[in-house]
């Protein structure tokens, strides 16, 4: 009799478990869901950014979009309070230091989108972080784009402002002339008196 | 009547110097060539010291090559110091040249007659020497030929200016002392003997063959002589009024308290006015003794010289006062920080010493009869130019040395052990080495150096001026006498000038006309 | 605009460099790809410059050439216009911003440059002057080269020693400098300073012996400071900027409207300055100084006393 009962509780036992096992799954979807994705193979959102010059005009605009936004269970990726932060890469200084142009809250679409004017033509590295409400940074995405137009606060080199400022050149040219016509007047007097002299040194004067 | 004609040479020589037109006298003649002749030993003597001063000028200059500008004195708030001065100085003091010479030639005043010649080698002399002064003041001056390239030229420049300026001065001055010399040049000609085979006297002949030309003392001569003497007299008084504004810029162009003053152009040429005919006074003086000028150089010249300093004095003094005046009255912190420390701050000695020295004393000099003579103007001289060289240092320092990030008013803070420490922003302090110094002192031996040397190839008396002079007093004392005969010409008199050399010319042949 | 705190900044920059397209090597060296080529070269083409400058003047001596003004001084590079009010964005416009609020006076920067250009003590070409201000508190204010776009200094040299280069730097020319020293008389700054003595001695440099790089010092002529013209164009920052302890200088871009400091900060040049209500130093002298300081404690850098 005894050889019969073990393996009948051993079937009973794994039934159990089996079942009890099939019913928490089905009626706790979530749970299920977690274990999957910390080990299965559904893909991590990654931010997909594009950045483009409006055309015709100096300004581009830059959107970052979190793909895929939802969850293979259909929750969405977004986490709440999520900031993206919009910057570009200096080229004017050798560690090319990130200038932080804006940012924007994700939708619920999991986009964010800004627009700025750049201040330099040519290349421009666009580089989007997100950021959860606690500031933890959780994704990051770049492009870069070629922007034809750009908007120059600052003017270049000021002319001088100076009260005599539109006399200039006229002033010096003619005070160099004067200094010129002042060396040959000294000078061809001293020559006129040499070659002069003496000229009527054979004749006795006409006065006397 | 014929003064001896001691040459002997040709044609051409007769017909001038035993000239128709102006009696040669003889006494002139041999006092304007003594230096030429003299044969002291004193002169060696003093010539070789003097030598020796600029001997250990040049000799400091070399160590400043060396070691660069530090050693004398110079620091980055003293950047500009004793050269500067010295500079502007040196060159003002050649001024003499231009007032006695030119501007007492246009005013017509005979009297300056004697003192022309020394006058106008005062100015040739120092003139130079100011100029050279811009080689120890520059930091690289193996790099001065820069200033005469004229495609590294910065025609904005003040320096630049100053350059062309001064430059041109120099051709005035050197044309200015040229043209009276040629009848001298002539008539001294004839003093060296003929059998007189030396090398000084061979040198002499080439020197005053080549300065004399084809002047023959004839009318035609004369007048063109005159006329180009009077053209570059003309002249030579614009350009000194300029050259010394053109000085000025160099300091006014900045923005400094104490540089930026509106006044410094006048205040410059009126330094320069004054110091001049002071240096001219010395000169007449020291070379009158030396060569026993006493009968042509009379104390009648040193007081109206004296008179003359007076008058540039008191301008400047005036000019002074107003610039303090106003700059201490109604300024920015800068410029009544500055008038402080000249009046009563760092630099107060300096300036009271000028004050007292050039300002106050020559005035008293002149205005009291008692000191009116040659020795009291000669000393007030003395004084004059030492003063206005220091006066100058005053000029230049104080506003180099401000702080311009704003510093406190007093030059010095006490620490906690009671002593006086200055901060890095007190007043920058300058001092003198014996680099300036000797470089300094070395100009002013190198004065009286080439004036000495000058004249011992240059007659020291305008001769063919003064003999004219002389000839216009007798025609003019004949005149009156002739103004009582009826008939006479002596009308004509009234119109007279007696400092015209052509009317001059005209009366004596009228003259002689008449008498014939 | 949302503030970032320096690690933040640091840490995006950090993840950033890591991935994406174009983006820098970490290697140090510089991708040619996405660096913007500056118009201006000091090295190599200052002499080059000179030496056309010099023959084509020379050439028409007695024309135009002759008569060049302090305005045509300013270099012209390769043929390339005077700057203009229109510039191209390949060119620079350095600038410099100086946050008082932070200096402590530790005079690092005075140090640094010391060191990398070989001077002497006295030479500050960048120097921290110890204010007080009204109230009597005591700030430290850094005062290098204003770089001034209508410089003071530029007219004044008799020999054209000084010039002001297309990207608004004022630069010395040490071989042609005489030592007149007018320039340290007209400066409103005090910002020149001299080579009195001989100068300290330097070993071989990256950068040859240039207005951009006037090291070692020559003898005799004026020497100040050139915003480390010679690393400007690789986009290095200047040696005072970079060793800032307290990230208080900014280098700037003026054309870009851009600045960083020493910790990386970058800056929205026009938004900063505004915001932060930044002046110009001796501003009613005209000179058009290109460095602003940011106050913040209501000093008055013309009338606040040194000491």
């Amino acid at each position: 009799m005894k050889k019969v009962l073990v393996p009948k509780i051993f079937v009973s036992v794994a039934m159990l478990v089996g079942l009890s096992t099939a019913a928490v799954w089905w009626l706790f979807p979530g749970m299920a869901d977690a274990a999957t994705v910390s080990n299965s193979s559904v893909a991590q959102p990654s931010l997909t950014v594009q950045a483009s010059e409006v055309p015709g005009k100096a300004v581009a605009t830059v959107s970052a979009v979190l793909t895929p936004l939802y969850s293979p269970t259909g929750a969405s990726m977004v986490p709440p309070g999520a900031k993206a932060y919009f910057y570009v890469h200096l080229t004017q200084f050798q560690s090319s230091p990130l200038l932080l142009l804006g940012s924007s809250p994700l939708n619920s679409g999991g986009a964010a989108q800004i627009s700025y004017q750049p201040t330099w033509k040519g290349q421009q590295q666009v580089v989007v972080e997100v950021e959860n409400s606690a500031g933890k940074s959780l994704y990051q995405g770049s492009t870069s784009f070629v922007a034809t137009r750009f908007v120059a606060p600052f003017k270049g080199t000021v002319e001088a402002i100076r009260p005599d400022g539109g006399i200039g050149r006229a002033v010096v040219v003619a005070l160099l002339t004067i200094v010129a016509l002042v060396w040959i007047a000294l000078l061809a007097t001293a020559v006129r008196v040499n070659l002069g002299m003496g000229m009527n040194a054979s004749q006795k004067t006409a006065s006397v | 009547m014929d003064g001896p004609n001691s040459s002997g040479y040709g044609m051409a020589v007769s017909a001038s110097s035993g000239s128709t037109l102006i009696e040669p006298r003889e006494d002139i003649r041999e006092a304007a060539m003594r230096p030429v002749f003299d044969k002291g030993r004193w002169w060696k003597f003093i010539v070789g010291g003097l030598s020796a001063v600029v001997l250990l000028g040049i000799i400091a200059w070399a160590v400043q090559l060396a070691d660069g500008l530090g050693v004398a004195g110079y620091n980055n708030r003293a950047f500009w110091a004793v050269y500067e001065a010295d500079l502007v100085a040196f060159i003002g003091v050649s001024y003499g040249g231009a007032v006695v010479s030119a501007i007492l030639r246009l005013t017509k005043a005979s009297w300056r007659a004697p003192l022309t010649r020394i006058a106008e080698a005062t100015a040739l002399v120092t003139l130079p020497i100011g100029m050279l002064f811009i080689v120890p003041h520059l930091g690289e001056p193996s790099r001065i030929w820069e200033l005469v390239w004229p495609p590294y030229w910065n025609l904005s420049s003040p320096i630049l200016w100053d350059f062309i300026a001064v430059s041109t001065y120099l051709l005035a001055t050197a044309v200015f002392f040229y043209l009276p010399l040629i009848p001298d040049a002539k008539i001294a000609l004839e003093r060296i003997s003929p059998e007189d085979h030396s090398l000084k006297a061979r040198t002499l002949r080439v020197l005053y063959r080549s300065v004399a030309g084809r002047y023959s003392g004839s009318y035609s001569d004369r007048r063109l002589l005159h006329g180009s003497i009077g053209l570059v007299a003309i002249m030579i008084i614009p350009m000194a009024v300029s050259v010394h504004s053109v000085l000025s810029f160099a300091f006014a162009s900045s923005s400094r308290a104490g540089y930026l003053e509106t006044i410094f152009p006048v205040y410059f040429v009126v330094a320069a006015l004054y110091s001049g005919v002071a240096l001219v006074v010395i000169s007449a003086a020291l070379l009158r003794k030396a060569y026993h000028l006493e009968r042509y150089i009379t104390s009648r010249h040193f007081v109206r010289l004296g008179f003359i300093i007076a008058a540039m004095g008191a301008a400047y003094l005036y000019l002074t006062f107003t610039e303090y005046l106003i700059d201490g009255y109604s300024s920015t912190r800068d410029e009544a920080a500055w008038v402080r420390q000249i009046l009563i701050g760092r630099y107060w000695i300096p300036f009271w010493f000028y004050f007292v020295a050039a300002g106050v004393l020559p005035l008293v000099i002149i205005a009291t009869k008692r000191f009116r003579n040659t020795k009291g103007v000669v000393v007030a001289s003395s004084f004059i130019v030492f003063a206005m060289w220091i006066k100058r240092l005053v000029i230049v320092i104080p506003p180099a040395t401000e702080a311009l990030v704003k510093s406190p008013l007093k030059v010095a803070t006490t620490t906690g052990a009671g002593h006086l420490a200055t901060t890095a922003s007190a007043w920058g302090t300058y001092h003198f080495t014996w680099v300036p110094i000797s470089i300094t002192l070395a100009a002013t031996a190198a004065i009286p150096l080439l004036l000495l040397v000058l004249f011992k190839f240059v007659p020291i008396l305008p001769i063919s001026e003064m003999e004219e002079m002389a000839e216009v007093d007798e025609v003019i004392e004949a005149a009156q006498v002739a103004m009582e005969r009826p008939g006479s010409w002596g009308g004509r008199l009234s119109t007279l000038h007696r400092g015209s050399a052509m009317t001059r010319a005209r009366v004596y042949e009228q003259s002689r006309r008449q008498e014939q | 605009m949302e503030h970032l705190s320096l690690r933040q900044k640091e840490q995006k920059e950090e993840h950033s460099v890591s991935n994406g397209d174009g983006a820098k090597p970490r290697d140090g060296s510089l991708d040619t790809s996405q660096v913007v080529t500056p118009v201006a070269l000091p090295m190599g083409r200052r002499s080059f410059l000179r030496k056309a400058l010099a023959t084509g003047v020379g050439a028409a001596a007695l024309g135009t050439g002759l008569l060049e003004t302090r305005d045509h001084r300013q270099v012209t590079l390769a043929g390339t216009k005077l700057a203009s009010s229109t510039q191209s964005a390949t060119t620079h416009q350095w600038c410099m911003v100086i946050d008082l609020r932070y200096c402590d006076g530790c005079k690092a920067c005075t140090a640094a440059c010391q060191r990398a250009h070989y001077l002497h003590e006295d030479q500050t070409w960048i120097r921290v002057f110890d204010m007080t201000d009204a109230s009597g508190n005591k700030y430290h204010m850094p005062r290098p080269c204003m770089m001034c776009e209508d410089p003071a200094c530029v007219p004044v040299c008799p020999v054209s020693a000084n010039f002001r280069t297309e990207e608004g730097l004022t630069l010395v020319d040490q071989s042609r400098c005489i030592g007149t020293r007018i320039c340290m008389n007209a400066c409103p700054y005090q910002a020149r300073y001299f080579n009195w003595t001989d100068p300290v001695p330097a070993p071989r440099q990256p950068f040859p012996q240039e207005p951009s790089w006037p090291v070692p010092q020559v003898k005799g002529t004026v020497g100040k400071c050139i915003f480390c013209a010679a690393m400007l164009p690789m986009g290095k920052l200047p040696e005072c900027v970079s060793g800032c302890p307290m990230g208080v200088l900014y280098l700037g871009d003026l054309s870009s409207d851009v600045a960083v400091n020493s910790f990386g900060n970058t800056i929205k040049l026009s938004q900063f300055l505004y915001e932060n209500d930044a002046v110009k130093f001796k501003e009613s002298y005209g000179t058009h100084p290109r460095v602003f300081y940011i106050l913040g404690h209501g000093q008055n850098l013309e009338s606040d006393k040194e000491g």
